[in-house]
């Protein structure tokens, strides 16, 4: 098991490589992909992206100093999902969190299909966080 | 049953303001018709509003050198005494051969059925539905299949490596958008489209 500056300087390592990548190399970073960034790197012909995903490797973590959480929600691959109307937030597998995945459950239960990933008890964790927001916003209304 | 009318609804007019380019972006993406999930995607007339793949499936790139990308696509109309319909061509020129390239790409291509979304240079910003010329979207309606596979050694065209032709016959549309209405003022119909088609490349 690597550590975050171990991985950080063989990314850099594999970024600045010039010419072709060993077989244990391209392997390597298959699987550093997966562990930091919580999502698969296809495998692929093309040298440049390997260096591509080192260097997504490398940023994420000079930028957040830690490996991506592991979400326990997925969504299917095309499947988008946006809040509500007028809200500005809109949701892929890229920036899907668990907070914002049973929010939306809470909502609308059976939009369940169009996830991948998801623990089972999530109608009990949606409650549970549909509740604790509802408290949230009692608690406001009664300040004001 | 209802009798089907065929009438224009608008008026033939060029946008001064944002005219029409010609040609296709550079990359593309390509997925195995069967792994769509169709039972969870939404379509509205010529609109594909969601495409949503089975579990563990994703899309898979397709990218394409030179000034031309995808050069001989196009959309031809077909004449049948019941209804007149169109045969839909992508053209795919792949610049790499060997044992994974033949294995994994050209062997599925020529049995397979595909759809296949390429990005128009000219999206559509101004219309109502902003964006909504973006996204073309191939063999949604009978399915891309290959109806030509050449791999010429001497060819200036594909230096030497495979020219892939897949057709899509009779279908009953003249083009199929993915288009994502947005939500969100922050975010354009155009970037939530982009976001969605995106995601269909995503890895496990």
């Amino acid at each position: 098991m690597m550590t975050i500056p171990e991985i950080m300087d063989y990314t850099r390592k594999v970024a600045d490589t010039q010419g072709k990548l060993p077989f244990r190399d391209k392997e390597l970073i298959q699987e550093l992909h997966k562990e930091v960034l919580d999502i698969g790197f296809e495998v692929t012909t093309c040298s440049d992206c390997y260096r591509d995903a080192a260097i997504r490797i490398f940023t994420y973590l000079k930028k957040h100093g830690k490996m991506k959480e592991k979400r326990e929600y997925a969504l299917l691959n095309g499947a988008l999902i946006q809040m509500a109307f007028g809200s500005s937030s809109l949701y892929t597998n890229a920036n899907l969190t668990d907070e914002v995945a049973e929010e939306y459950l809470a909502i609308k239960p059976e939009k369940i299909i169009l996830f991948a990933k998801y623990p089972e008890d999530w109608k009990a964790r949606c409650s549970q966080r549909q509740a604790a927001k509802n408290g949230k916003k009692s608690k406001t209304s009664k300040k004001a | 049953m209802a009798v089907c009318e065929y009438l224009i609804k608008q008026d033939i007019s060029i946008d001064c303001t944002d005219p029409m380019g010609k040609g296709v972006e550079s990359e593309g993406i390509i997925i195995n018709r069967s792994d769509i999930d169709f039972t969870k995607c939404g379509v509205n007339k010529n609109k594909v509003t969601s495409i949503v793949l089975k579990q563990g499936k994703h899309a898979y790139k397709v990218v394409q050198g030179g000034k031309s990308p995808f050069n001989g696509t196009q959309t031809e109309m077909q004449q049948s005494d019941i209804a007149n319909s169109f045969n839909h061509t992508v053209s795919i020129l792949i610049l790499d051969n060997g044992a994974d390239v033949c294995e994994n790409v050209i062997d599925q291509l020529a049995n397979g059925q595909f759809v296949v979304i390429l990005e128009n240079k000219y999206k559509g910003l101004n219309k109502q539905d902003a964006g909504s010329a973006a996204y073309q979207v191939y063999g949604w309606q009978t399915g891309l299949s290959a109806n030509e596979i050449t791999n010429e050694k001497y060819s200036d065209d594909t230096k030497g490596g495979w020219q892939v032709n897949l057709l899509e016959e009779d279908a009953p549309k003249s083009g199929m958008f993915a288009y994502v209405k947005s939500s969100s003022e922050e975010t354009t119909d155009y970037a939530a489209t982009k976001a969605m088609i995106d995601s269909l490349l995503e890895t496990a």
